[in-house]
């Protein structure tokens, strides 16, 4: 895994990078989400961190924002990603991509 | 001493003094229970544990609302007792607080009575609680004083400003692991495992009792004033 974004001093924002909306991807996905304006770390470290939902299920608390690799099965998957604050309190509303697994 | 004397000094000593009542011993039972919980689930949203822990809880976003939720409550109950108890909150705050100088002699009494405490006097103190117990005492309620002040602020922060969250998380953290090492040593002596507070569990953990040995080993003063009859 490799640092995908480094963070800026500007406002907290997010994007999800990879996989776009609507695009046709091979297992593993590789997740990328940007982030800018905050640091990503554990909430010990007092930084915000990411919260990621596959499809609805549970949320994976994520400390980092390099790439994350997820392996799904064939078919239509939705992921959803939130900036959190250390407290787990959203810093902006979820973000959500639908693609194919192929 | 007489035969007589010295009989009814035996009888005496096997005989118990009720340390604690039963409302003491279920709060701090209740205490005892929201305090592990606590700290697992704290642990766990963290990030300092395996997912595994968080899933105990029905997963990271559960783990972390029973954090709050349970730290608010307990941080709400502790208000409400203290208000609702003042005079005995701060008589028992007195009783942690006591501190007399000359009671350094009792930090090396204690530890050679506790290497031969079948050959040995334990030292006199004339508080309810003892020094070492007090120190342990006084950093369990700064430390609760700070966990709930900071827990609270993080609780409602947004809307509280963010940008003091992260010296509040350094705060919180720094003051649940006083909390911590504090309880070790608490849980360590209340357990009993020591030959010189054998028979201790109980006063929380059972009847409320302890023997009129184990109360004159540890806490002296307050058996003699409670053993009136020795």
């Amino acid at each position: 895994m490799t640092p995908a974004f480094a963070a800026s001093a500007a406002k907290p924002s997010f994007d999800i990078v990879s996989p776009a909306n609507g695009s046709t991807v091979s297992d593993p996905v590789q997740l990328r989400v940007a982030v800018h304006g905050v640091k990503i770390g554990k909430p010990s470290t007092g930084d915000d961190h990411l919260h990621v939902s596959v499809d609805g299920g549970e949320v994976q608390a994520v400390y980092h924002n390099h790439v994350m690799s997820l392996q799904l099965p064939k078919g239509k998957h939705t992921i959803g990603v939130d900036l959190a604050y250390p407290t787990h309190m959203p810093v902006l509303p979820w973000q959500y991509v639908t693609f194919n697994v192929k | 001493m007489a035969v007589r004397d010295v009989q009814r000094e035996v009888t005496r000593a096997t005989e118990a003094l009720q340390r604690h009542g039963l409302t003491v011993r279920v709060l701090h039972a209740i205490n005892a229970v929201a305090i592990v919980v606590l700290l697992v689930t704290g642990f766990a949203v963290s990030g300092s544990l395996p997912d595994g822990v968080s899933a105990l809880f029905g997963g990271h976003v559960s783990a972390n609302d029973a954090h709050r939720w349970l730290g608010l409550a307990l941080s709400i109950a502790l208000v409400l007792l203290v208000v609702a108890c003042l005079r005995r909150v701060l008589s028992l705050l007195g009783d942690v607080l006591y501190c007399r100088w000359r009671e350094w002699r009792w930090y090396t009494g204690f530890a050679i009575f506790l290497l031969r405490p079948s050959r040995g006097v334990a030292p006199f103190h004339a508080g309810r609680f003892d020094p070492a117990q007090r120190v342990v005492f006084a950093c369990i309620v700064a430390a609760t004083v700070v966990l709930c002040a900071t827990g609270v602020y993080l609780f409602w922060s947004p809307p509280l400003p963010v940008a003091l969250m992260g010296p509040m998380i350094r705060a919180h953290i720094a003051a649940a692991w006083v909390l911590i090492v504090a309880l070790c040593v608490h849980v360590f002596a209340g357990s009993g495992a020591l030959p010189t507070h054998r028979g201790l569990a109980g006063a929380m953990f059972g009847s409320g009792r302890v023997s009129v040995r184990l109360a004159r080993n540890l806490w002296p003063g307050w058996a003699r004033r409670h053993d009136d009859g020795g």
